[in-house]
């Protein structure tokens, strides 16, 4: 019995136009993960992220009509999923702030502490890298996720947030700077794990 | 120069340098300790970074994200219906109300402006703005055809 190929994304895109529901499940459950890793990213662990990850694939569907094909269809998601986790990001600070606010004379924002002693568990692993991260401005870790965790070289990262190329190279460099500063001494101790298995 | 610029040396662990550069950056590396360590560091956080968030991402998101997307759609297309019909409801309901308001302004301009027939009319006839049905009237009228 002949394997049958998955058809292309082009090709789901088109079925999904004409109102192929099927072919636009195929979509989101091919995407799904790369969404969900961008919008994690962005937003760290949170409640919000699976609500977020609904919104793209809602988004892309209201928008198939307008989406001609000139970006892949991950490019195109990916946009998305960075825009409406930095909205969510805005809201989420503002939220903070209105809370804030309430204790007079603090008006700053916490900066997230990062202890270089604790156990380095998994779990502690990811929740310290998680801080690390979002303690970067957001336009610098969308630019980091992007480029790092998404693994979208520099050209694709300025076209997916629509930024020129050196811009997209600046603001690594930052990012990079910050989360070796704070993640320095941890990442001297670790060994490098196996790096062909998070490139498949 | 001790520092190389990050996408360069993420470029040379994406394998996306050409030969050329690869090799160059390799052996710029091989003699400066400075160097090897920046590319260590580099790759461990970029490992740990894809790991994390990809692992995250698996246990974060809930299962059938797409069953529940196909199911946000249906509703917000039958809300869409919905607010649709109730528009066009509330659109009718107004009309309706205009038609009614028209029809008593009429009736009440003929209740209080009858014209002169020759005969009394009912109270439905000067409200409609009829002639009076009389037999008399009904044997004159000119549409009757005569032998």
């Amino acid at each position: 019995m002949p394997l049958s190929v998955p058809p292309p994304d082009e090709e789901l895109v088109r079925r999904a136009r004409e109102g192929d529901r099927e072919a636009f499940r195929r979509i989101v459950e091919r995407f799904e993960r790369q969404v969900a890793a961008t919008v994690v990213g962005m937003m760290g662990p949170s409640d919000e992220i699976d609500d977020i990850c609904q919104e793209v694939f809602i988004n892309f569907y209201t928008s198939l009509g307008a989406f001609r094909g000139e970006a892949g269809v991950g490019t195109y998601l990916t946009r998305i999923a960075v825009n409406l986790s930095l909205n969510a990001i805005r809201r989420r600070k503002r939220r903070l702030f209105r809370f804030l606010s309430r204790d007079a004379g603090d008006d700053t924002l916490p900066e997230p502490p990062v202890d270089m002693q604790a156990d380095y568990d998994r779990r502690e692993q990811d929740a310290l890298l998680h801080r690390a991260i979002l303690s970067l401005d957001p336009k610098h870790r969308s630019v980091l996720v992007l480029r790092m965790i998404d693994g979208y070289s520099t050209e694709q990262t300025a076209e997916i947030l629509e930024i020129p190329v050196g811009t997209v190279l600046s603001r690594l460099s930052r990012a990079h700077d910050k989360l070796r500063a704070r993640l320095g001494p941890y990442l001297d101790e670790r060994k490098p794990e196996v790096r062909e298995k998070n490139d498949e | 120069m001790n520092e190389l610029p990050i996408d360069l040396l993420l470029r040379y662990l994406e394998g996306a340098l050409p030969e050329e550069a690869r090799a160059d950056l390799e052996q710029r590396v091989s003699v400066s300790e400075p160097l090897r360590r920046e590319l260590e560091h580099v790759e461990r956080l970029r490992t740990l970074a894809r790991d994390t968030a990809f692992r995250q991402a698996e246990h974060t998101v809930r299962p059938f994200l797409a069953e529940r997307v196909l199911w946000r759609l249906d509703s917000a297309g039958r809300a869409a219906e919905e607010r649709f019909f109730d528009a066009l409801s509330s659109l009718f309901r107004r009309v309706s109300y205009a038609g009614l308001v028209v029809v008593a302004l009429l009736a009440a301009y003929n209740a209080l402006h009858p014209n002169d027939y020759p005969s009394p009319r009912t109270p439905l006839e000067a409200v409609l703005s009829l002639p009076p049905a009389t037999l008399e009237e009904a044997y004159d009228a000119e549409y009757i055809i005569t032998p």
